[in-house]
């Protein structure tokens, strides 16, 4: 998906690796991002960066993400990792630069996807609506999302729910990321092989489901009013401060067949039988 | 006097039976209920608290005294939607505010609800869990006011604590 515009090599005899960059542009969710980084961090970077990406080099970035390599006084590799360069962010290793270049091109995306509204959320679908859990990052999201999947939900997204103008919900179409080992393992059992097809297609929202875990608790959520509920989406609006007019609208023409529930909950797995029965 | 709800750099959605207001002055969100909506969007200067009863009762076909309608004034005065009046009004009146208060409770949502908008970067992936449980809305209907002295010398039980709300 990436191609790479080879400069002459130089292998750093202290690093070990080869220091030209490489420079691409993707294009996701009509934000252009572009790319300079050292082929050794290229590598480790995952395909696609953002979900919904596609390479795109046709027209000027919205923003340019460059990574230099330093040293520290030991010698060892300090990677600055800069944004239309000012830097925000040093790693000292390869991986965590991986690992925030994505994190870093995905919130970027969120925010600056100018005919959507990135709300952090996870996302099933149910009975042709969406089901919507908003949420930041390790709120539970994604462990709330399975649960509905092997409840019978459709997965759509573990990290964002996608809104565009008329109030449809898209998918995030991405393996969900959990913290423990036995959580990827099940996401890849459930998730592995769907993933390697099209993602479903929008849909109307349905329902939005906001909780917090309070061990032993079976789920007996209360009615949220339309505001209520439109409160809960725009407390995890990514461009809310940014775009506040289009971010309100948008969700306020999403919320017109929708409802909204709020409660604690127990158990995954039984919150997540619960509430597919209550829906 | 005569409330003069603040209009400028606010974004309104109506919504049915509510209204949600973006405060672009300092990035608050507030969903007010349908009387505090009916209240605030009525309040243009000209009217008198009783004038302001009388309409949104004929507005809501419900029955709002004063009471209900200061103690609206006084919510959408705390969350920065009025422009003059509100500060003036007496607290004297709240004799029935608990009446007051579990009117509104009773209709279901709260008068005034608030939440801060949150910037791009709260939404950042973490490897250290966030300190703090998910935002919760301010809620800006005010705690019972404090129990008289006791006569007895024994003090009441849950003195001085107000209702809390989670989302």
């Amino acid at each position: 998906m990436f191609a790479s515009s080879p400069k002459a090599a130089v292998r750093d005899s202290r690093l070990g690796i080869e220091t030209h960059d490489a420079v691409f542009s993707v294009l996701a969710w009509g934000v252009r991002i572009e790319f300079r980084v050292p082929a050794a961090l290229f590598a480790e970077l995952p395909t696609p960066i953002v979900p919904g990406a596609e390479f795109d080099n046709q027209g000027p970035a919205d923003v340019v993400l460059s990574v230099q390599v330093d040293h520290s006084a030991e010698g060892e590799p300090v990677y600055e990792i800069s944004e239309n360069g000012v830097v925000p962010h040093t790693e000292t290793s390869l991986q965590a630069a991986a690992e925030f270049i994505e994190s870093w091109a995905q919130l970027t995306v969120a925010t600056l996807a100018k005919e959507l509204v990135f709300v952090h959320a996870g996302v099933v679908g149910w009975r042709n609506r969406a089901i919507v859990i908003p949420g930041r990052s390790l709120t539970g999201k994604s462990t709330l999302v399975l649960a509905l999947v092997e409840a019978g939900a459709e997965y759509y997204s573990d990290e964002y729910a996608i809104f565009d103008s008329e109030g449809r919900v898209h998918p995030y179409w991405r393996l969900p990321k959990l913290k423990d080992a036995s959580g990827h393992e099940s996401a890849s059992r459930l998730l592995g092989s769907v993933l390697s097809g099209p993602p479903p297609i929008p849909i109307p929202l349905g329902w939005v489901l906001i909780s917090h875990y309070e061990p032993g608790n079976s789920w007996e959520p209360r009615r949220l009013s339309c505001g209520e509920t439109l409160l809960g989406l725009l407390d995890n609006t990514v461009p809310l401060r940014i775009r506040p007019e289009q971010s309100v609208k948008v969700l306020a023409k999403a919320m017109a067949n929708a409802q909204g529930f709020e409660g604690p909950r127990g158990e995954a797995a039984n919150w997540a039988q619960q509430a597919l029965v209550l829906l | 006097m005569k409330p003069l709800a603040r209009k400028n750099d606010l974004y309104a959605e109506n919504l049915p039976g509510e209204v949600v207001l973006y405060d672009k002055t300092n990035n608050k969100v507030h969903c007010l209920n349908k009387t505090a909506a009916a209240i605030w969007e009525s309040c243009d200067g000209t009217r008198t608290v009783d004038d302001l009863a009388q309409l949104v009762e004929a507005k809501l076909g419900a029955p709002t005294n004063r009471e209900v309608v200061l103690l609206a004034l006084q919510e959408l005065e705390k969350a920065g939607l009025m422009e003059v009046g509100a500060s003036v009004i007496p607290d004297a009146g709240f004799t029935s505010r608990r009446e007051a208060v579990g009117k509104i409770a009773l209709a279901g949502t709260a008068l005034v609800a608030t939440i801060i908008a949150p910037a791009p970067a709260a939404h950042a992936s973490s490897s250290v869990p966030p300190p703090d449980p998910p935002q919760l809305p301010i809620i800006h209907n005010p705690p019972d006011p404090p129990p008289p002295p006791p006569k007895t010398g024994n003090n009441p039980p849950g003195a001085g604590k107000g209702p809390k709300k989670k989302l």
